[in-house]
């Protein structure tokens, strides 16, 4: 399934590092540096979801929001703001957004929150593939060359962002927060133990690598 | 209870009081002058009647021809005129203190139970008794004088009667509380509605009050009613007016300080957003081409840059707010060489001209600061001008002020950015801003050098003609607000600080201690 990103930022740079970020998850995009032609390309209904930049010359991200959920498009809207302050976000989520990312953010939180958004609107794939693994998204089934595998709530929640993460080094403590919840204070000791468990469950001995320094990857 | 319920009942009770009052007092006064007007009139009869019995007596004697009548005779004559009805007023006669005759024997039974002397009294001739006496239903005025008839002792009581001034009097005294009465509720009732009319304008006024002790300060109703209230309503929409106006003051302090929060924000989480983001790339991808590495390697240089140069003109604009002028006469002819040298390698650079123009004025600033005010508005024209143009730096006179003035014929502004060129991060065309190096905080850092100066930046431009910006200095006065204490210590030599340090040297010694 393709998934189409529209980009909504003022600022070049920002937008070259979106779309290079959305090129590696695997995401078709566009890029849109004004507000008022951003509201007609949104409500065409040509995109998945809107990443959207909060502060935008001429007409900002909430009014942006606001014309295009008045005009009824329900297309999932992310912001990205530098304005870190609670007010902001409530303002935002209330407005509409399914979400925000504040600015500066890695590259992997912000595939992680695209990934959510998309699977709570239905567009993510029910099946992932990787070599001879299927991983099944709805019944939360894995099968290895069509034998299946028992992993715990943990491992399969693991095996699964390596794989909609491929080809991209994970930080321990991205996996933490993403798989263990942001207010986990467990120890990466217990990141390891269940990538070590995956990797052996599912026989991923070179191709689930560990990167001194920083963490692991999943390579194809 | 309310103040035109306490006006209106207070009024009534004096009202009342006093219509009472005059009323008895008139009522008095016609009772006196009744009385005595009956008194008169009793004496006149009184006498009238005395001398008709002696007349009588006379007359007798003259009808039988005798020099003197004998007592009895006197007495017959006496008795009989007495009964007679030829007399207005029944009389009573005594003789040495015993009654010989009475034709009003109830009245003066009465006279006597109140004047028990009466009957004493000798009958001396001009002696006599005037007094009122009164009876259940009757009320007359008691004379008594002496019958002047050479023999024997006689005297003649009358009483006249005044019953009818007395009931008059009653009836005036019930009267008038009746009317006292009603004229006081009539008066009090005019009162009241006076009152409340009077009193609305109070009742603006405290709706007023309510409603700005509610927030809300816009109601400013037209004084109306006497002077006091209108001197009061007047004072109260001031009051309104000042209150208004200072919260207006403090919510556009706080709306800009937001504003230049969210700005600097923005400001500085934009670059660290493109840094962040393709340093993480790097780190993360797989695989990483020649051409992506040196891309996103340059980018993040770039950016890195560009927050180099924000955080240089933030620290600057922090410490221009900060410390204290260091004020000294400088000629302008300094201040222009100055310039000149250090901006002329750069300026040459891109072919550029930098003329100048002075008349030998004399400023008092702080040279540094107002130097690197001189230094970004020369750095804006040059940016604005296209290679090989000319930057004018002039010096005049306005008005008695010296004024100076930075001129470039370059690409200008329009007017809705140059309303808001002095704004912190303001910047009309962002992209090409930041590739010339620009943060939006250029013109900001000039307005609060020159606000400081007592000086006031103009900006005068042309869209693709060209810019002016004009120094007019001494408008006011400089501003010498004591910066923050913790940035003049830091700011001042260790002269001022030490005293100071050493105290908190002390203190926090004692708290160590303890």
């Amino acid at each position: 399934m393709d998934i189409r990103v529209l980009i909504v930022e003022d600022d070049a740079n920002i937008t070259k590092v979106l779309g290079a970020t959305l090129a590696i998850g695997g995401y078709q995009y566009e890029c849109c540096d004004d507000g008022a032609e951003a509201v007609g390309r949104i409500v065409s209904g040509r995109y998945d979801i809107v990443l959207l930049d909060v502060m935008l010359p001429g007409k900002d991200g909430f009014q942006i929001l606001d014309e295009i959920r008045e005009a009824g498009d329900r297309t999932p809207v992310i912001f990205l703001t530098a304005l870190g302050e609670v007010a902001d976000k409530v303002k935002g989520l209330r407005g509409g957004a399914e979400d925000y990312v504040v600015k500066p953010f890695e590259t992997v939180e912000l595939l992680a929150r695209m990934e959510v958004v998309l699977r709570r609107v239905g567009k993510t794939e029910r099946e992932l593939r990787y070599d001879d693994i299927t991983v099944n998204t709805e019944q939360h089934t894995v099968t290895k060359g069509g034998e299946p595998v028992t992993l715990t709530p943990k491992e399969y929640a693991v095996l699964l962002f390596f794989m909609r993460n491929l080809n991209i080094a994970i930080t321990r403590e991205q996996l933490l927060a993403n798989i263990w919840g942001y207010n986990f204070a467990g120890e990466s000791r217990s990141v390891d133990i269940h990538v070590q468990q995956v990797r052996r469950k599912l026989g991923l001995k070179g191709k689930l690598i560990t990167i001194p320094k920083l963490g692991y990857r999943l390579e194809q | 209870m309310k103040l035109w319920q306490k006006l209106a009942l207070t009024s009534l009770f004096f009202v009342v009081l006093a219509v009472q009052l005059t009323q008895f007092y008139m009522l008095e006064r016609n009772f006196e002058s009744g009385l005595r007007r009956e008194k008169e009139q009793a004496l006149s009869v009184h006498e009238s009647i005395s001398a008709s019995l002696v007349n009588r007596v006379v007359y007798e004697r003259l009808r039988r021809g005798k020099f003197f009548l004998d007592e009895e005779e006197i007495d017959a004559v006496l008795q009989s005129a007495s009964q007679g009805d030829g007399l207005d007023t029944p009389v009573t006669v005594l003789k040495d203190g015993e009654v010989l005759c009475s034709a009003d024997s109830a009245r003066f039974s009465a006279a006597l139970a109140a004047f028990p002397g009466l009957l004493q009294q000798t009958a001396a001739p001009g002696t006599g008794i005037s007094a009122v006496c009164s009876g259940a239903d009757w009320r007359a005025v008691l004379l008594v004088s002496p019958l002047e008839l050479n023999v024997g002792s006689y005297r003649l009581v009358t009483l006249h009667d005044v019953t009818h001034i007395y009931e008059e009097l009653d009836r005036g005294l019930a009267d008038a509380s009746w009317t006292g009465l009603l004229i006081g509720a009539g008066i009090s009732a005019a009162l009241v509605v006076l009152l409340f009319v009077l009193l609305h304008p109070l009742r603006v006024s405290v709706n007023t009050i309510r409603e700005i002790s509610g927030g809300n300060y816009a109601l400013a109703p037209k004084p109306q009613g006497s002077d006091e209230f209108k001197t009061l309503q007047k004072s109260i929409n001031d009051m309104a007016g000042s209150i208004r106006e200072r919260e207006d003051r403090l919510r556009e302090i706080a709306d800009s300080r937001k504003r230049f929060a969210d700005a600097m924000a923005h400001e500085m989480k934009t670059p660290l957003t493109s840094i962040l983001g393709f340093a993480d790339l790097l780190r993360i991808k797989r695989v990483v081409t020649d051409e992506e590495r040196r891309d996103f390697a340059s980018m993040i240089v770039d950016e890195a840059k560009r927050l180099r140069g924000l955080s240089a003109k933030l620290l600057q604009l922090a410490s221009t707010d900060n410390s204290q002028l260091d004020l000294a006469d400088v000629s302008v002819e300094t201040l222009f060489l100055e310039v000149q040298s250090a901006m002329l390698p750069a300026l040459v650079r891109r072919g550029l001209h930098l003329e100048t123009a002075q008349r030998g004025a004399v400023i008092r600033v702080d040279r540094e600061l107002f130097l690197s005010l001189l230094y970004n508005l020369v750095d804006n024209a040059a940016k604005a001008s296209p290679d090989g143009g000319t930057i004018w730096l002039v010096q005049g006179e306005v008005d008695g002020h010296t004024v100076l003035s930075v001129i470039d014929r370059g690409i200008g502004m329009k007017p809705d950015t140059v309303r808001r060129a002095t704004e912190a991060f303001y910047m009309e065309d962002k992209a090409r801003s930041r590739k010339a190096g620009g943060a939006g905080l250029g013109l900001s850092l000039c307005d609060d050098i020159c606000r400081r100066h007592g000086a006031r930046l103009e900006i005068r431009s042309e869209y693709k003609k060209g810019t002016t910006v004009l120094i007019h200095m001494d408008v006011a006065k400089p501003e010498a607000a004591p910066p923050a204490p913790a940035a003049r210590n830091a700011q001042r030599g260790q002269k001022r600080a030490a005293p100071r340090d050493a105290g908190k040297h002390r203190k926090a010694e004692g708290r160590r201690r303890a």
